[in-house]
């Protein structure tokens, strides 16, 4: 039997557009606000359902490359250690299967131990302190640039500069 | 190593000891340190529930009975929206004002949810609109509630401000006052006023003011930024459901490079279109309002909030960028020194610049996570969807610090 989430999350915006939202008090600014942001809010949803697992792996890469990148910063010692052995944990993880709850978590764990170690290096030695801080502002720039597109459809300004078609993050989603 | 859920649990119903381990690491002015510890002590009471207008009602008539009078009459309340904060009602209120004797006015009541989405003081909120009272153009402060004695939650009463804050056909963002385009003949019209009053909050006499809420850094030192800059991270410990390791880099840069206080300024903290009403057909500003992010501090936050990207708009050919929409950003410089008298200092512009875009995603990606996660508000939904804004606040924060690291 197919999955009808789609479809109801279809018929649920349009009955609180066309029932609920007129029969909402029209001098309670507040309550339109809220159901006008609802409803909108319910079609972004529908827009990014298809692409959640994908975004999970996305942050999960993301946190892993990092890392990576961190290893070979001049870390002190204990730092390179412990981000080494979150580096194996997070390798346990089949992300191709795995949940996005699940990639989630592991990626949380992981972001948490780089943050905890750039939080250290400002009383690093300068050299340290700048080529970690360098890689971090650096590697965000394509998470910032998915998060810009994930959001655009909800923005202030969906089509400001650097906007990408949110599919070109996710190659995986071309047609196998 | 804690794990995420434990962490979230921990930011869902803090500890005693989690509470005072932020507030130990991050020292604040005296007044926002009682404000947030009360956020932190209160926050695993549970959900807030919207206040019925008439229970407002009761709760004013109350307060008006036992603090001022019982001659007076309340009615035609009713919902303002506006603003991601405070939940706003406008009442008419007949009774005999000590200054005009019996008349009849419409008022602002101004009460926190249970978590706002902005932690500060209604007492120095109320302190800043009598400060500057007949100053500049600012509602009449009347009452106040501090502690949530008669209204469910602090409340502050204020007069109620005419006019609009943008064009009634005006090309605007979603957001009120971002982005807005006056038009020339309005742009004319406020530039002035709008540099103007700034200028007067900055050179005000704060030290004839009276002010109990406010903590006085010293001139001289890196303690103004220090405060204002612990207060961001502050927050973001207290509030946020991720780690972002872009933050902690900002922090970091931001604790290196504090600047030194050349002068004590009142200031402002949220000045920018969207922030004041004024009269459509002359253009006079009626009112600034939303003080509550004020402060006694360096006059370039304002000036580095004030000329925020985000807040203004290019003309037709990107040639000009207009100030909040109001005025070319060469001229808001010029005259803002020349009517001032005060220095502007572009090093300190773009510390202020990097301090606001974090403080800006401290308060859309962890303060509106946590308050929409625990219902603490009357508008989750709207604090639900702030999550879309900082990511354009990330790029532009990620933009600054490339350029410094």
């Amino acid at each position: 039997m197919a999955d009808y989430i789609d479809n109801n999350l279809q018929s649920i915006r349009k009955s609180l557009a066309d029932v609920v939202l007129p029969s909402v008090d029209p001098d309670d600014p507040l309550a339109l606000e809220q159901m006008n942001l609802t409803i909108d809010y319910l079609g972004f949803l529908q827009q990014r359902m298809d692409f959640i697992a994908d975004r999970a792996r996305f942050d999960f890469d993301h946190y892993r490359q990092m890392a990576e990148l961190l290893l070979d910063a001049g870390l002190a010692e204990a730092d390179r250690a412990t981000l080494s052995d979150e580096l194996a944990h997070t390798e346990k993880l089949n992300v191709a299967i795995a949940r996005p709850s699940e990639i989630r978590a592991i990626s949380a764990r992981l972001a948490r131990v780089i943050d905890e170690l750039v939080g250290r290096v400002q009383d690093a030695p300068e050299e340290t302190r700048t080529r970690v801080e360098r890689i971090v502002a650096d590697a965000s720039q394509a998470w910032i640039e998915m998060e810009l597109s994930w959001y655009a459809p909800i923005a202030v300004d969906p089509d400001g500069p650097g906007v990408r078609p949110l599919k070109s993050f996710f190659p995986d989603q071309v047609l196998r | 190593m804690m794990d995420h859920e434990t962490n979230d649990a921990l930011r869902d119903a803090p500890t005693k000891e989690f509470i005072n381990d932020i507030a130990r690491q991050f020292p604040v002015e005296a007044e926002i340190d009682k404000c947030l510890i009360r956020k932190m002590a209160r926050r695993a009471e549970g959900p807030f529930t919207r206040t019925r207008l008439g229970e407002l009602e009761e709760c004013f008539s109350k307060f008006l009975t036992e603090t001022v009078t019982p001659d007076f009459e309340l009615g035609n309340s009713r919902w303002l929206n506006g603003g991601a904060s405070k939940l706003q009602a406008a009442m008419d209120l007949r009774w005999n004002d000590p200054d005009q004797g019996w008349n009849c006015e419409t008022i602002v009541l101004r009460m926190e949810p249970k978590e706002a989405l902005n932690i500060n003081s209604r007492r120095r909120e109320f302190e800043l609109l009598r400060a500057f009272h007949g100053v500049i153009p600012v509602p009449k402060p009347y009452f106040l509630d501090e502690e949530g004695k008669w209204f469910p939650e602090p409340t502050l009463v204020y007069s109620f401000a005419h006019g609009v804050t943008k064009p009634v056909l005006a090309t605007t963002g979603k957001v009120a006052g971002l982005g807005t385009d006056f038009g020339e003949e309005l742009r004319g019209k406020l530039a002035p006023q709008f540099i103007d009053y700034l200028a007067k909050i900055h050179t005000f006499d704060h030290a004839s003011a009276g002010f109990t809420s406010m903590d006085l850094p010293q001139v001289g030192t890196t303690e103004n930024a220090l405060w204002q800059l612990n207060r961001a991270r502050r927050v973001w410990e207290e509030d946020t459901g991720e780690n972002i390791p872009l933050m902690t880099v900002a922090a970091n840069w931001l604790e290196r490079n504090m600047p030194t206080l050349d002068s004590v300024s009142v200031v402002h903290g949220d000045y920018r279109s969207g922030n004041f009403m004024f009269e459509e057909e002359s253009g006079t500003i009626t009112a600034w309002l939303d003080w509550e992010r004020g402060h006694m501090g360096d006059r370039h936050r304002d000036l580095a909030w004030t000329t925020q990207p985000s807040f203004g708009h290019y003309n037709d050919d990107n040639s000009i960028y207009y100030v909040c929409g109001i005025v070319p950003e060469d001229e808001f410089y010029a005259r803002y020194a020349e009517v001032s008298g005060m220095t502007v200092d572009q090093k300190k512009i773009d510390y202020y610049r990097i301090l606001n875009s974090y403080q800006l995603v401290v308060g859309t990606l962890a303060t509106a996570y946590r308050v929409s996660r625990l219902g603490k508000t009357h508008q989750d939904v709207l604090l639900a969807r702030l999550r879309a804004l900082p990511p354009a606040f990330l790029r532009n924060l990620s933009q600054l610090l490339s350029e410094r690291l």
